[in-house]
C-alpha cells in the first residue's frame, strides 16, 4: 500500500509572532532532568509558545551578554530551581546558574515580561532563596505530569487552551521521536543546541496538530 | 495563584524554526515526523496517562474470632491477609 502523501500544513506562518510568544526556559541540564526538559518543552509548546534557552547559545559567544538578550527577547520565563543540592563531580559545587539567571531576569526588569518559578518541592524554596518569600512558586514533585501541571496552572489561554492529556500526547510525540533526533544530532543527550531546537519544533507541530 | 493569562497567536511550527533558526527542510521534516504521530487515534491509556495493563481487584480482609492456645487467653481477633486477584481482560 503506498504511503499517504504529506499534505500541506494546516496554518501558514503568522507575521504577527514577536517575543510575546518566546518563553525564556531555565532549567538545570543534567541527565536525571531529561523527561522534565521534554515536559517543559511539550508544555511550553502546547500554550503555543516557543521555547527559548542558554543551551542555544554558541560557546564562542560571550555567555553572559547573550543570557541577557535571549531573556530580554522573551515575553515570559520559567525558571526551575530544582538543583540547590551539591552536584557529584568534585569539587562538590550547587548550580548558581539558575538561581543566577532568575536573578537576572528580576534585576532586568523588563516590562511586560512575567515569570514563575518552579520547584521539585513543597516549601525548600523558603530555605534556600528565601528572598522570594511571597511569590508563588509552582511545585512539579519532580514528575512529567506536575510539570505539565504546573504550566497549565500559570498560563490560561482565551483560545486554544491546552488540556494536561493534549499536552501528554505531545509529550508522548516527544518521547516516542527521542533516540531518532539524538541520533540525527549525534549527540547523547538532549542539552544541545541542535537537540533542543528539533524538539522545539516537533513539539510545536505536534500542538498544531493536537490542539484544536 | 493568579494565573498569567495569554491572548497571543498561536506560534506555528514555522514560526517556531524561524525564531530558532532551524532549517526549512528539516522543519518539514520535524513536521512530517509529528503529523505521523498525531494522526493516530487517543487511546483509552493515553487518557488516564496510564500504561494499558491488567489491573488487580483487592478482596477486602475479613476479621476472624479465633481462641488462642496460650492458657487463659481470651479470644483473639485476627485479620486475614488483604488477597490481590490478577484479573486479565
Amino acid at each position: 500500500m503506498p504511503a499517504p502523501e504529506f499534505q500541506t500544513p494546516k496554518r501558514k506562518p503568522s507575521k504577527s509572532i514577536t517575543k510575546k510568544n518566546r518563553v525564556f526556559l531555565n532549567i538545570p541540564y543534567d541527565v536525571a532532568f531529561e523527561n522534565l526538559l521534554l515536559a517543559y518543552i511539550a508544555g511550553i509548546s502546547a500554550f503555543g509558545f516557543t521555547p527559548r534557552a542558554t543551551l542555544e547559545i554558541p560557546f564562542s559567544q560571550r555567555r553572559l551578554v547573550r543570557i541577557i538578550s535571549l531573556i530580554k527577547s522573551s515575553q515570559y520565563s520559567i525558571h526551575d530551581l530544582s538543583r540547590v543540592q551539591l552536584d557529584r563531580a568534585a569539587p562538590r559545587t550547587p548550580r548558581f546558574n539558575m538561581s543566577f539567571e532568575l536573578g537576572l531576569t528580576v534585576g532586568i526588569g523588563a516590562p511586560n515580561h512575567a515569570w514563575i518559578v518552579c520547584e521539585t518541592e513543597r516549601h525548600r524554596i523558603k530555605k534556600s532563596l528565601s528572598d522570594l518569600d511571597g511569590t508563588d512558586v509552582y511545585v512539579h514533585d519532580g514528575t512529567v505530569r506536575g510539570v505539565l501541571r504546573a504550566l497549565c496552572n500559570a498560563f490560561v489561554r482565551t483560545r486554544r487552551q491546552p488540556t494536561i492529556v493534549q499536552m501528554m500526547q505531545i509529550y508522548r510525540i516527544l518521547r516516542s521521536r527521542f533516540a531518532r533526533i539524538l541520533q540525527a544530532a549525534g549527540a547523547s543527550d538532549p542539552f544541545n543546541a541542535r537537540v533542543f531546537r528539533d524538539l522545539c519544533v516537533l513539539a510545536s507541530a505536534a500542538a498544531d496538530e493536537i490542539i484544536p | 495563584m493568579k494565573p498569567i493569562r495569554v491572548n497571543s497567536a498561536f506560534a506555528t511550527p514555522y514560526d517556531t524554526a524561524r525564531i530558532l533558526g532551524v532549517s526549512r527542510a528539516r522543519t518539514e521534516e520535524l513536521i512530517k515526523l509529528a503529523r505521523r504521530n498525531g494522526n493516530q487515534p487517543m487511546t483509552a491509556a493515553d487518557s488516564l496517562d496510564r500504561a494499558s495493563k491488567p489491573h488487580s481487584i483487592k478482596k477486602s480482609s475479613t476479621s476472624v474470632a479465633r481462641k488462642s492456645r496460650v492458657r487463659n487467653a481470651g479470644a483473639r481477633v485476627s485479620n486475614t491477609k488483604t488477597k490481590t486477584v490478577k484479573v486479565n481482560h
